[in-house]
């Protein structure tokens, strides 16, 4: 899902997770720039995760998932978030649901900051108006969490709650905004 | 200040949503230290999204009184369920439901 050659996307990350774990603030050029890559990074294509119960008796590809099925997560997320909780409109289709995500992360509206997660890995974590991507049990803001350590989108969703609620998650610490 | 409508169909989705967490939950923390750190990541992630969804949704529709009789006692099974896991998530340091903290219920 990454059009970046893949030793390069990994010295990007690298540089990027040892200067946000310096406590760097970026210019808004900067920003620009790891929002860019962080647009670009997609799921990870080779990875697999386990449907779970949320998606277990869906038809998918032709056939009826089972909770232990393993799927790529690009996949995953796009039968949970769009097929199942409809928060993204009816119709849209897993290219769509990608491409609304990329759209989130570099919207100039959105907020980002990074903090880390079970005081563990760094992440960035964007959060945009979901605007035209609204569907039937949509919400009004998209969460798109990048993990520094993979490279990688973990996930993408809509939610309604404030901006300070999702950076005060009880698993977050070291929470920095980078744009507010 | 208008009270805002809360439809019956994401009620009930948040309802099953809820049924659906609780059984992964009981999957998942039996493996919590074998899964991949970036899928314990996301479902920590899925999960807060469904306590977001609780607040706006089941914990706003019930004391605004949107509820039909039949949800208040899925609403109430649901969070008596969740009381008893309340060790599990904060063992694993997941978010507890609004309003079992409140104790509005």
């Amino acid at each position: 899902m990454s059009d970046v050659p893949g030793s390069m996307s990994s010295d990007i990350n690298r540089l990027m997770l040892e200067a946000i774990s310096r406590g760097w603030l970026p210019t808004a050029e900067e920003l620009q720039q790891v929002l860019e890559h962080m647009a670009r990074a997609g799921y990870d294509s080779d990875a697999r995760e386990r449907a779970r119960g949320k998606l277990a008796g869906l038809n998918w590809q032709g056939r009826t998932l089972r909770g232990r099925d393993m799927l790529p997560p690009a996949e995953v997320h796009y039968l949970r978030h769009v097929i199942v909780q409809k928060e993204w409109p009816e119709g849209t289709t897993l290219e769509e649901y990608v491409q609304s995500i990329r759209e989130a992360v570099l919207n100039p509206e959105a907020g980002v900051f990074v903090n880390r997660f079970e005081n563990q890995e760094w992440q960035l974590s964007v959060v945009a108006p979901t605007g035209r991507w609204l569907g039937p049990r949509g919400r009004e803001w998209t969460l798109v969490e990048y993990r520094l350590s993979i490279g990688h989108w973990v996930t993408a969703y809509q939610l309604s709650d404030t901006w300070d609620m999702i950076a005060g998650q009880p698993q977050r610490s070291d929470v920095r905004w980078l744009r507010r | 200040m208008a009270k805002e409508i809360i439809s019956a169909d994401r009620i009930d989705h948040t309802l099953w949503l809820g049924k659906v967490m609780l059984e992964e939950l009981g999957e998942i923390v039996t493996e919590w230290d074998g899964v991949p750190d970036w899928e314990r990541v996301d479902w920590s992630l899925e999960w807060e999204q469904f306590i977001s969804f609780m607040r706006h949704d089941l914990d706003a529709a019930y004391k605004s009184k949107q509820m039909t009789s039949q949800q208040k006692e899925q609403y109430k099974e649901l969070l008596s369920k969740l009381k008893e896991v309340a060790p599990i998530l904060k063992k694993l340091n997941l978010s507890q439901p609004p309003a079992l903290l409140a104790e509005t219920v």
